[in-house]
């Protein structure tokens, strides 16, 4: 006995419509199968697997999207926060007569590298400051648009007069650096914000002297 | 797989935060993941300065390597010369250009396809070791 296949044409567009919308990413597919599942008809297997496979694909994709909103959206509220936490935290700190401190925490964008620069710059030349520490201990990543930041504001630093040096590069920044290829070669660096303090003091002819015999 | 869109320089941040977590959970060192995300910084960056906007994808690697695969996708004006991009000191745009050499130094693996007027796409993988 041969099975029937019945308005083979019409499922049979169905079908490979339904295919080339999934492939263009559209899953919602609206076909009743046929009106009274008929499993003699050979097609009405294909087009069950066919359907329900497409259905599935149409789950899983909403599922994913969904799950990329979701990082999407916290990834955008933790940015949200570190740009709140970061427009709080950039304190320029006079420790000395004549000496700055700029002790840089996070992540340097363009815009806020130029802000702190332009506010470094200005208190430099208000305070009369002859040496200036930028500290990035805070600084989990120097890339080459961080590093090309920080080399422009130590030359305009030192065009105002101010002598200045950088202080505190992590060991694995250092090593990033260097794979980088870019060239601190130029700029003062020292370990940490205590050698620098040091640093700063002698450029001044200061000299700290322990006093002896006192309990 | 993730994916982080750039459109705009916060989004550079984001990828290089997004990228940062798995490499933690992946088991990376904190040298290691500070050359990844820095050559993922490079990376963003150069979509949103040169492409306006594109797409970095994070993936786990497990076969032959273990380890990370970030994926860089952009529609914008497409690399001229490949080669002469990956030139240290080569920028057109007043850069240091050492945002391609340098990131293919902090990874294991770099590879770059790009078509002028078409687009850019830079797959770099980080491999575990040991
Ligand atoms: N996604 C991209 N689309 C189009 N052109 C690109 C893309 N990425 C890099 N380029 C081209 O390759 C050049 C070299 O890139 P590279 O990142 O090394 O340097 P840069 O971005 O110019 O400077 P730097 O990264 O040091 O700040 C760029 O100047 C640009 O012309
Ligand atoms: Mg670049």
């Amino acid at each position: 006995m041969s099975k029937r296949v019945k308005d083979l044409d019409s499922r049979l567009e169905r079908l490979e419509g339904a295919l080339t919308l999934a492939n263009t990413g559209t899953f919602d597919i609206d076909v009743e199968v046929s009106d009274e599942l008929d499993f003699d008809d050979p097609l009405t297997a294909v087009e069950t697997g066919v359907y329900v496979l497409i259905n599935d694909m149409g789950e899983q994709v909403m599922e994913s999207r969904k799950r990329s909103q979701e990082l999407q959206d916290k990834l955008n509220l933790i940015e949200k926060q570190r740009q709140a936490i970061e427009e709080l935290s950039t304190p320029i700190i006079k420790i000395w007569d004549q000496v700055l401190v700029l002790p840089l925490i996070g992540t340097l964008d363009t815009r806020r590298s130029q802000k702190l620069t332009e506010a470094l710059l200005t208190d430099i030349s208000a305070t009369q400051t002859k040496v200036t520490i930028i500290d990035i201990t805070g600084v989990p990543n120097v890339d080459s648009a961080v590093a090309n930041h920080l080399l422009k504001t130590v030359a305009a630093v030192q065009l105002l007069g101010a002598s200045c040096v950088i202080t505190g590069i992590r060991p694995e920044v250092a090593q990033t650096i260097v794979h980088l290829g870019v060239d601190l070669g130029g700029v003062e660096t020292l370990s940490n914000l205590a050698e620098g303090l040091q640093w700063a003091l002698n450029r001044l002819k200061y000299r700290i002297l322990k006093e002896e015999g006192v309990q | 797989m993730i994916v982080v869109r750039i459109k705009d320089v916060g989004d550079i941040i984001k990828a290089r935060s997004a990228v940062k977590d798995v490499a933690e959970k992946l088991g990376f060192g904190i040298v290691d993941r500070t050359r990844i995300s820095t050559a993922v910084s490079e990376l963003a960056r150069n979509i949103y300065l040169f492409a306006k906007e594109g797409d970095v994808q994070i993936e786990e690697l497990s076969n032959p390597h273990k380890g990370i695969r970030i994926t860089f996708i952009d529609h914008g004006p497409g690399i001229e010369d490949i080669d002469l991009a990956l030139k240290d000191g080569w920028s057109s745009s007043n850069g240091m250009g050492k945002g391609l050499p340098g990131a293919r130094r902090l990874v294991d693996l770099m590879e770059i396809e790009s078509q002028p007027g078409k687009g850019t796409t830079v797959i770099i993988e980080k491999w575990l070791k040991g």
